[in-house]
């Protein structure tokens, strides 16, 4: 595990052999014990927008019709339906870029996590928490925004200089049997990472490959299966076996248990709190289970299209919530305790779509504390305490900002 | 607290069925034995593989076959055995009398007909009205089940609706014809929280204005928690634990209940009060003898166990169990070796 100066100090020596200037590194005076700072993320998907094909197929059609009869006129008609519907061709100077639209899937996150803590990050299905994990360690370029990782904006590394960091941070996915290699062994799987970076070969690697098996609970025979030949449960400790092989800082869990039985679920979140405790490992958790991320993680940001809501200490999010969604979501979860039936708030209608999200709010469309000023103005911070703040102009009380409460 | 007699709606008998793949007998179904009150919810809850859907096939008769048989049982719905009935006097009990919900709607709709034509098909089919009132019927269910602006969204196609609203689409279809019995199987696992919530309600309150039962087929035990009257707990083709659902919570009896309650997150929990069940539900070509949980139960009685499949005992009224620490063979094994079972019992939880 290395230290501030010595990540950097790796990056500007890489940067040194001639791949890059340092001047293009950007640094940031960052908390002793935070590993990742996100600030102000974007990433927006562009869509194009499609074209009637009918109404251009019948406006294409008579303009044949009319070439039979009068040539000159039938091929200006002709182009005239072809631009009309398709735009001039792109040429730069001459004029714009043809219609998109923007697919807003995080718009503007900021999420601070402290070192050797697990940070949960909630919402409903297509909230954009998977596309915020994925730009968040850079397997998607932002919009915009950073992410400070031990200071460093990753972002403006050069792909030689981010292999550096990536030592650092690692992902671990849904679906374990999609991201391991069909084709390979469980221990040409854990083995790749040392051969991309170049840290062990042969006997070396094949030994640490084995002690990783062991640490995640296979055994040593598991090594030359291939994934098919594993259970869910199995596949899933290969996957988090193999995030381990470079002995990264940070780890993003993108629903590791959402695939699993109720009893591996267990097990592999067994795994990854003994994991935690024995490495010192710092955790993104991202699962829409919101029982199981009440007694697992430390910090909860609640999610919702594109944005965070509600962010708090586990306490603060699941025992004091603010914010009408948090309370609608969390009123939603099942109790596994028949004496505890609660009452439920129901949401009206389904998340829209984040292609044309609503002005002001994101939330108004379906809040129950909707007002005028929500359609209008995008909702202002309010702290409640030193780590609980909230997304909302209805709610009562609530500061600007956490020095309030220093 | 059991019911009398004349309040069971459904009740399932020794029902065995098995599949007869390439590879081996799959024994899906052992033996599993239940019944179902009038206007309850009844939980069927356990890990994937455990039966829980071949049980709901096989009541209603629609296990595929070939490879799938129902070989022995009986399924009795308003004192007839539904396993004697032609095929043509079953299919107007299936849809009219027992209707059921599956887990994936679009799957279960058909993509090239309006979900106003797929509502009507069932009217039509039970009912004697014409095309015309069956519509009409379709838009009233429709906006029963809370799709809004039912009149218009009748017209639409199934890969209009979103999740939850194919889901309403399945539970208007379903309850089209005012079911005795709705089996649901695991409605709401592909839905949101939100959607999850929504969908819950409106079974609870449909199921309390059509005066209907439900088995609701789940893995979620805040589901069962929030939904059921009485749970039956099943593992590998067996049925392992019945009871109503405050037993089940506060004092489940078995083994294998006490290790899935123990593997969810409680509301009160703490990160280190999730325990495990040990490996992995067994291979049903193969499955273990005698008791099929006993390779990954923490009381296993070596010896007694392996070699004979516990009785079937109802402890207290309505609270039935099968388990050997709970039958006269379990206790004579023990007793054989001097040992008492509630100290045994204590000394399994001390070891843990």
């Amino acid at each position: 595990m290395s230290s501030d100066t010595s990540l950097k100090d790796k990056i500007l020596a890489r940067a040194g052999k001639g791949i890059l200037g340092s001047s293009r590194l950007r640094m940031k005076e960052m908390e002793e014990d935070v590993v990742l700072e996100i600030v102000n993320l974007r990433k927006f998907f562009e869509i194009p927008i499609p074209f009637e094909t009918t109404w251009f197929l019948i406006a294409f059609i008579a303009s044949l019709v009319v070439f039979a009869f009068q040539t000159m006129v039938g091929l200006i008609l002709m182009g005239a339906v072809i631009v009309a519907y398709f735009g001039l061709p792109y040429i730069p100077p001459f004029n714009k870029r043809p219609k998109i639209a923007y697919l807003k899937a995080v718009d503007g996150i900021a999420i601070k996590i402290k070192r050797g803590k697990i940070i949960g990050l909630v919402g409903e299905s297509g909230c954009g928490k998977s596309t915020a994990a994925k730009t968040i360690i850079r397997l998607l370029e932002p919009t915009s925004g950073a992410v400070y990782f031990q200071g460093i904006d990753i972002n403006r590394l050069t792909s030689e200089e981010m292999k550096e960091v990536r030592r650092h941070m690692q992902i671990v996915f849904q679906d374990p049997y999609a991201s391991l290699n069909p084709r390979a062994t469980a221990h040409d799987i854990i083995a790749e990472p040392f051969d991309i970076h170049g840290i062990a070969s042969g006997d070396e690697a094949s030994f640490r490959v084995l002690k990783l098996i062991k640490d995640v609970g296979l055994a040593p025979h598991h090594a030359y299966r291939y994934p098919h030949e594993f259970s869910g449960g199995q596949r899933q400790r290969l996957g988090i076996a193999r995030a381990l092989a470079l002995e990264p800082d940070f780890i993003v869990m993108d629903e590791p248990v959402s695939n699993l039985d109720v009893s591996v679920r267990a097990a592999i979140i067994q795994l990854i709190l003994d994991l935690q405790k024995k490495m010192g490992l710092t955790y993104l958790f991202i699962a829409h289970d919101l029982s199981l991320v009440k007694i697992l993680c430390d910090e909860v940001y609640v999610m919702y299209l594109g944005k965070i809501m509600e962010a708090g200490t586990s306490d603060d999010v699941f025992e004091d919530m603010k914010h009408p969604y948090t309370k609608a979501l969390i009123s939603a979860v099942p109790v596994a305790d028949p004496t505890k039936r609660s009452k439920k708030i129901f949401l009206q209608g389904e998340i829209p779509t984040p292609i044309n999200p609503p002005p002001g709010c994101k939330f108004q469309t379906r809040c129950p504390l909707v007002s005028d000023i929500c359609r209008v103005d995008e909702s202002p911070e309010k702290w409640y305490s030193k780590t609980h703040v909230c997304f909302c102009h209805n709610v009562e009380g609530g500061e600007d900002s956490s020095e309030a409460f220093y | 607290m059991s019911r009398p007699q004349e309040d069971i709606l459904l009740e399932v008998k020794g029902l065995r069925t098995y599949f007869f793949t390439e590879e081996g007998v799959v024994k899906a179904i052992e033996s599993i034995d239940f019944v179902v009150y009038k206007s309850e919810t009844l939980g069927l809850v356990g890990e994937s593989g455990s039966g829980k859907s071949v049980s709901a096939l096989s009541i209603l008769g629609i296990v595929p076959d070939p490879p799938g048989k129902v070989l022995r049982g009986e399924v009795v719905f308003h004192g007839q055995d539904l396993r004697k009935l032609s095929s043509s006097e079953m299919r107007k009990i299936r849809g009219n009398q027992i209707a059921m919900i599956f887990q994936d709607p679009m799957t279960s709709l058909n993509p090239v007909f309006t979900v106003g034509n797929q509502i009507a098909e069932a009217i039509i089919l039970h009912q004697k009205v014409n095309k015309k009132e069956a519509r009409e019927k379709s838009i009233k269910i429709m906006s029963l089940v809370g799709i809004p602006s039912a009149d218009e969204r009748v017209d639409n196609y199934p890969f209009e609706f979103s999740g939850g609203m194919r889901q309403r689409v399945m539970i208007a279809m379903a309850l089209c014809c005012n079911p005795e019995l709705l089996i649901a199987d695991e409605p709401t696992t592909s839905l949101d929280v939100t959607i999850q919530a929504q969908i819950l309600e409106l079974l609870k309150a449909t199921s309390e204005e059509f005066d209907m039962s439900i088995i609701l087929i789940t893995h979620d035990m805040g589901v069962i928690a929030e939904m059921c009257d009485r749970v039956a707990v099943m593992y590998a083709g067996y049925i392992a634990e019945v009871g109503d659902i405050m037993t089940i919570f506060r004092n489940p009896f078995h083994p294998y209940t006490r290790g899935l309650l123990g593997a969810i997150p409680r509301p009160d929990a703490n990160r280190e009060d999730l325990t495990i069940i040990r490996g992995a539900i067994p291979n049903l070509i193969n499955p273990p003898s005698g008791c099929r949980f006993h390779p990954r139960c923490d009381y296993w009685m070596q010896g007694l166990c392996e070699n004979e499949v516990p009785v079937l005992l109802e402890l207290e009224p309505g609270h039935i169990i099968m388990c050997h620490l709970y039958t006269e063979e379990g206790k004579a094994f023990l007793a054989q070796r001097k040992i008492d079972p509630e100290t045994y019992m204590k000394q399994v939880l001390a070891a843990q």
